[in-house]
């Protein structure tokens, strides 16, 4: 069985490192994120030394003291990254993934690769695997380059960091890996290349674009009337009684918790915001642990302390596993098609 | 002598292509997804004009009129602000759409082999690829007609009266996004007859958007910023008055020079140009900032006369290279 698969995957590792569509874009990924991360490590520069200025002219006596700057981290560099990956990241995968099936089914490839002695699931594994590989290879580059750059320009990440800007390089990853699985689903079933492509591109808009909105709009229409505000309602000059106003407050806050939880809950169905959510976690964690879609999180602002690895979890577990599952059931369905395909 | 295009053939073609379209279940669905964005832009946009008019209301009822000024006296919204938030969106989804029409019009056809059978009959070849242009055309013209006509029911139905220029203003936004959708159609049908399949020529095409969507405009930016140099340093501020003059003078000539780099560079991008256009279109013409000088309609097409060429030249181009390349292809 293992034979098999390794030849097609390293067949397949080998096709996609050398295809011009795949080292243009990974070619545009890493030149866009090498000139993010040039940026965005002078705008730390500068943040650092604005905040070693601060803490000189900070003394005892200065009334002010308590609030400098909190220190700069180099993972908020890699948020610039993240934003980088979602557009290019998503035309890596839909690039790499649309016409592995549905091309070798135009040239009649297929069939005489059949005729050898491999099984259908070696081929469609193997395909996977190899791209997965040498999607890989792409990130763990353009990761290396980043750390690169960073070192040049005199910031060392700690050991912390480091594990850090590896997590983020999986879930980069796995983010990349939904829409790859996504075409591959799309190449096996749909009857051509060019409509497998549109196909995925038509679900990408879905997932990125209308699932927010959607989400946005049922939310509204679910937490039902927003409370009214004593403001409005006294008229003139007529003053307004403390009470009603702290009571009004906690109602629209409840109200606002109400609506963004369930808002929350329909974005977990797009791949785009669940990676945002898990960038934002690694890369500044006190953001993420703040409610989605809620305007009180700006009132309010991130908790000042540094949530601990369990409270973070608890934010974004449920982003995690579902930007976790879609590749998978993606995946499956690819699998389970190609399995059955009518191949003539 | 017979005509050089035989216009009741090339009707023929852009009746079937219509209606191809029309009954094409991606087409269809990419349609929805459109309307569906489209009416929940205008949506937030209806939101938007209400809560100004509110605002506006109020501060009419609360205002006194000793302590008036052009600078903080409310003005009645515009109603223009309900295409903000579709002239902000439509570039994220209108391009796919655009697309979908164009990348299989030829490379379909040659896959298929329906194209040889249809050059058996007596049609020419330019007809063919003037036919099938046109009813792309007509398609996504009535697409991006679609949401003006329902943003101005909608208003209308609200009771509010359309001030003539507005009308102008909503017709020219209608233009100007079938140009922006029709761009990107050129560059479909271009590769479509370029490329010998659809998946290729789909592929080629999503390749040119990014290009003139996102990295056109990143270009832009950064060579801007490269010409126009650092900002000069701010002065002190017991500056003597000659060097804050100074100060004023070099930022604006940076100013001046990066959106006169940035603008030559966007002029190559129909995204570029499409925004500088609703830019213009949907300023609030009362506003004494934004809106000072912008009088009537001539002005604004004065305004934005440059954007509307680029953004009708780049689909001709790219049209132009669609019918080259179509004429001499070797089918067989």
């Amino acid at each position: 069985m293992a034979a098999g698969l390794l030849v097609v995957a390293h067949k397949e590792f080998v096709d996609q490192l050398t295809s011009r569509r795949f080292l243009c874009i990974f070619a545009l990924l890493l030149m866009i994120s090498a000139l993010g991360i040039y940026g965005g490590a002078e705008d730390y520069n500068e943040n650092l030394a604005s905040y070693s200025e601060q803490l000189q002219s900070a003394d005892g006596n200065n009334p002010y003291s308590g609030s400098v700057a909190d220190k700069v981290s180099p993972l908020t560099i890699y948020s610039r990254m993240s934003d980088y990956i979602v557009l290019f990241g998503t035309i890596l995968g839909i690039a790499m993934g649309f016409d592995l099936i549905s091309k070798e089914k135009e040239e009649h490839s297929l069939k005489t690769l059949l005729a050898r002695p491999v099984f259908r699931d070696e081929i469609i594994n193997g395909k996977a695997l190899g791209s997965v590989l040498a999607l890989a290879i792409a990130l763990v580059t353009a990761v290396a380059v980043s750390i690169a750059i960073l070192l040049f320009a005199g910031i060392v990440p700690t050991l912390y960091d480091f594990g850090a800007i590896l997590i983020f390089a999986v879930v980069s990853g796995i983010f990349v890996l939904v829409y790859f699985s996504l075409a591959l689903l799309m190449s096996t079933i749909a009857k051509d290349s060019g409509s497998a492509l549109i196909t995925t591109l038509i679900i990408f808009v879905v997932l990125s674009s209308v699932v927010p909105i959607l989400g946005w709009a049922a939310a509204e229409a679910v937490a039902g009337t927003p409370p009214v505000s004593p403001m409005s309602a006294a008229t003139g000059s007529s003053s307004i009684d403390v009470g009603d106003m702290q009571a009004y407050q906690n109602e629209m806050q409840a109200y606002w918790a109400k609506r963004s939880a369930f808002s929350s809950a329909v974005n977990i169905l797009s791949p785009d915001l669940n990676y945002e959510k898990m960038a934002t976690a690694i890369t500044d964690p006190a953001q993420a642990v703040t409610m989605d879609n809620n305007p009180y999180s700006f009132v309010e602002g991130p908790p000042e302390t540094t949530p601990d690895l369990g409270e973070l979890l608890g934010a974004i577990w449920a982003n995690a596993l579902a930007l976790f599952v879609l590749p998978c059931v993606f995946f499956a369905v690819a699998y389970a098609a190609f399995m059955r395909t009518d191949i003539r | 002598m017979t005509p050089i295009l035989d216009l009741g053939r090339v009707a023929t073609i852009t009746r079937k292509e219509c209606l191809d379209h029309l009954t094409d279940r991606t087409f269809l669905l990419i349609l929805a997804i459109f309307l569906f964005l489209t009416v929940v832009s205008l949506h937030l946009g209806l939101v938007s004009y209400d809560a100004a008019l509110k605002q506006y209301e109020h501060s009419v009822a609360y205002s006194d009129p000793a302590f008036s000024s052009p600078l903080t006296d409310s003005r009645p919204p515009s109603l223009l602000i309900v295409f903000s938030a579709l002239a902000e969106s439509l570039p994220q989804w209108g391009p796919l759409l655009a697309i979908a029409v164009g990348f299989d019009l030829i490379a379909g056809e040659r896959s298929s082999r329906s194209l040889k059978t249809l050059l058996v009959r007596p049609v020419f070849r330019d007809e063919i690829i003037t036919g099938k242009a046109l009813g792309g055309g007509a398609v996504l013209a009535l697409a991006s007609a679609v949401p003006v006509v329902l943003a101005l029911g909608l208003i209308a139905a609200a009771g509010i009266t359309i001030p003539p220029d507005d009308a102008g203003i909503a017709a020219l936004f209608c233009a100007a996004t079938a140009l922006y959708l029709l761009a990107y159609f050129a560059v479909a049908l271009a590769f479509s007859s370029l490329v010998g399949d659809g998946g290729r020529a789909l592929a080629w095409t999503m390749a040119a958007f990014i290009l003139f969507s996102i990295l056109v405009p990143t270009v832009a930016a950064y060579a801007g910023e490269a010409v126009a140099g650092d900002l000069p340093t701010y002065p002190s501020y017991d500056a003597p008055a000659e060097e804050v003059q100074h100060y004023l003078e070099a930022a604006r000539a940076r100013y001046q020079a990066l959106n006169g780099v940035e603008n030559l560079v966007l002029i190559l991008s129909p995204d570029g140009n499409y925004q500088a256009i609703t830019k213009v279109l949907l300023t609030d013409r009362s506003d004494p900032v934004s809106g000072w000088g912008i009088s009537g309609l001539t002005d604004i097409l004065g305004r934005i006369w440059q954007n509307l060429v680029a953004i009708a030249v780049f689909p001709t181009v790219f049209l132009a290279i669609a019918y080259a390349r179509f004429i001499r292809i070797d089918l067989r």
